[in-house]
């Protein structure tokens, strides 16, 4: 087997006496793409906080077998790690452009200089309403334009492994379907992927595989086929959240 | 006071605002990058004229073996700092940066103070002398308490700017020091004479508003400081560490508290004490500015010059309590028009 692109090894995350992730294991091979499912309160925001470092955590954090464990946030985004966090955490006040140029800060010292990063022009290819939007401050975008530039900036920086936190939290069913179909295509192109979603069908729907977390525990992993067909998650996550999704037909065209 | 005492009380009021203006906007600067409202931001006018004047006199200035002696624990502190990622290449970059940066400015103002080589080379001498010790102090006091609240970095604040007082008064002792002007002339204007000094400082601070709002809107390293400043945790993600937005917003700080240092050490005798005054008019426009808005801090320094230099002539005993009163209204006014800003994020 490959060396994973992720591994944490029993993580735990508490606030205060409160443990929100217990002893948590996971791994996301090279170009995979691996959704982490569960209701709210879950752990699923805290997993990813601790494993970007915005939280402190016990455990250990291996990316790509080197370990991360006490590495600060910036530490980890110059190695390639990314979150796109669940609040986005735009630069509200600045410009479009200038939430995309920030994007690609980590390759301004690179031999490459800026060319290192992501390229403005693909992004506006990639997302033509942001290129509508440019000079716009980035506070005043719509609920799923705002998705589209926290993914927009969140490539400039070239990640090689991306983690996602509720990408289709507070969005229209179209555009969780167009946002599904840009993850599905940044895996596509070898980024790999950690995606949190509420949202399980679309999840299960363009993952690899999945883990489902319950009360801070892995309750249950496998590969996504597997997950879609289980009994339990059905039940617990397909049924009406499942709903939200959309008309499948359009997810599947995403595929 | 008829129309042209007033002119006169005016124009001084306008000369000296922009050294407010430049204070405050550092001031604005620093905040909303940190989160530390600087206190010493007056010792660096303070040290900026005191080592202008003893290079005028040619000799090497205090303020030398002081940059020295910060580098080298900046880099202790650096390298504390970085024990758990540092590497060969990582060190040297900071053995470049707190020591050898230091060494190169510090011998080539003991090669240049006796040579007295002009007041330019004087002027650019001192600006290296201080601008560094901006980002030293950072390191050393500030970012070891990167996570403490509002509150314990302005204590930690008022101890770096005690310290830096009476390391002054160490390095400077307790006289005091006046530089010639910047330019002898003058020009008639009415019935004002305008000098060229007075000419000087004001073209001097639109030059550096002008440089600050190129550096915000031009470079990507400004971009990442407005960043900083508008989402701490956005601009973390995008691997701007706070830290580097800190030592960089510390040493503008530093360099423009410089360069107003130069520009009033020919008004005014410039004592190892004199900046804190100074600092705090400069608060003042900033507070009035909300300590958010670059715009309306500068605005309010040139007000604040100019109730200065009016209460000087009409009431000189309570010149400073008039001044610092102006903060009264205006933060009852802040206080009933918003909603308690939060203190963390």
């Amino acid at each position: 087997m490959t060396v994973p692109m992720l591994e944490a090894q029993a993580l735990s995350v508490a606030y205060g006496k409160v443990e929100a992730v217990r002893g948590v294991s996971l791994s996301v091979a090279p170009g995979r793409l691996v959704t982490v499912l569960g209701a709210n309160g879950a752990g699923k925001t805290t997993l990813l906080n601790a494993l970007m470092g915005v939280l402190p955590a016990r455990g250990r954090i291996l990316f790509e077998g080197r370990d991360l464990t006490r590495l600060p946030v910036e530490a980890r985004v110059a190695l390639g790690l990314s979150l796109i966090p669940e609040r986005r955490e735009l630069f509200s006040t600045m410009s479009v452009e200038d939430n995309l140029t920030l994007g690609a800060f980590r390759f301004r010292n690179t031999a490459k200089g800026r060319g290192g990063g992501g390229d403005l022009g693909e992004m506006y290819r990639l997302f033509p309403r942001l290129a509508e939007r440019r000079r716009q401050q980035a506070g005043t975008l719509s609920g799923g334009e705002r998705q589209m530039l926290a993914m927009a900036r969140v490539l400039m920086g070239r990640p090689r492994l991306l983690m996602l936190d509720e990408p289709s939290l507070g969005l229209a069913p179209l555009i969780v379907a167009e946002v599904m179909r840009t993850v599905a295509r940044l895996r596509d192109e070898g980024v790999a992927i950690l995606l949190v979603e509420q949202n399980a069908r679309a999840a299960l729907r363009i993952a690899d595989h999945g883990y489902v977390l319950d009360g801070g525990r892995v309750v249950l992993e496998g590969d996504s086929r597997t997950l879609q067909n289980d009994a339990r998650v059905a039940e617990t996550y397909l049924g009406s959240l499942g709903a939200e999704a959309g008309p499948p037909d359009r997810i599947v065209a995403a595929g | 006071m008829d129309a042209t005492i007033l002119l006169l009380l005016l124009q001084d009021g306008v000369v000296n605002g922009a050294i407010y203006a430049l204070i405050a906007l550092s001031l604005v600067l620093v905040f909303t990058v940190t989160r530390v409202i600087l206190i010493p931001q007056g010792e660096f006018v303070a040290y900026g004229a005191l080592t202008l004047a003893s290079l005028e006199a040619g000799t090497l200035p205090g303020t030398v073996p002081l940059l020295l002696g910060l580098g080298g624990l900046a880099f202790l502190a650096d390298c504390a700092e970085g024990r758990h990622s540092l590497d060969g290449r990582g060190l040297l970059r900071l053995a470049l940066r707190d020591l050898a940066l230091p060494g190169i400015v510090a011998a080539s103002a003991w090669i240049l103070a006796p040579m007295k080589p002009g007041l330019l080379i004087e002027i650019l001498v001192t600006l290296a002398i201080v601008t560094p010790m901006g980002g030293f102090l950072h390191a050393v006091a500030f970012r070891p308490l990167a996570h403490a609240s509002v509150l314990v970095l302005l204590i930690a604040s008022v101890g770096v700017h005690l310290a830096l007082t009476g390391l002054g008064l160490v390095f400077f002792g307790a006289e005091g020091s006046r530089t010639p002007p910047l330019s002898e002339a003058s020009f008639p204007a009415g019935p004002l004479l305008i000098s060229g000094q007075s000419l000087w400082m004001i073209g001097l601070t639109l030059a550096i508003i002008v440089g600050l709002w190129l550096f915000f809107s031009r470079t990507l390293l400004g971009k990442a400081l407005i960043a900083t400043a508008v989402n701490r945790l956005g601009a973390r993600l995008m691997g701007i560490a706070p830290a580097l937005a800190g030592r960089l917003s510390f040493s503008v700080a530093a360099f423009i508290g410089a360069l107003s240092g130069v520009l009033i050490a020919p008004l005014t005798t410039v004592y190892y004490d004199t900046g804190f005054l100074i600092g705090l008019k400069g608060f003042v426009a900033a507070i009035i500015g909300g300590l958010a808005s670059y715009p309306a801090a500068a605005a309010a320094a040139i007000l604040v010059g100019i109730i200065e230099s009016v209460a000087s002539f009409e009431a000189s005993a309570f010149k400073e309590v008039i001044v610092f009163m102006a903060i009264i209204p205006v933060l009852l006014w802040r206080s009933l028009r918003s909603a308690p800003v939060e203190d963390e994020e």
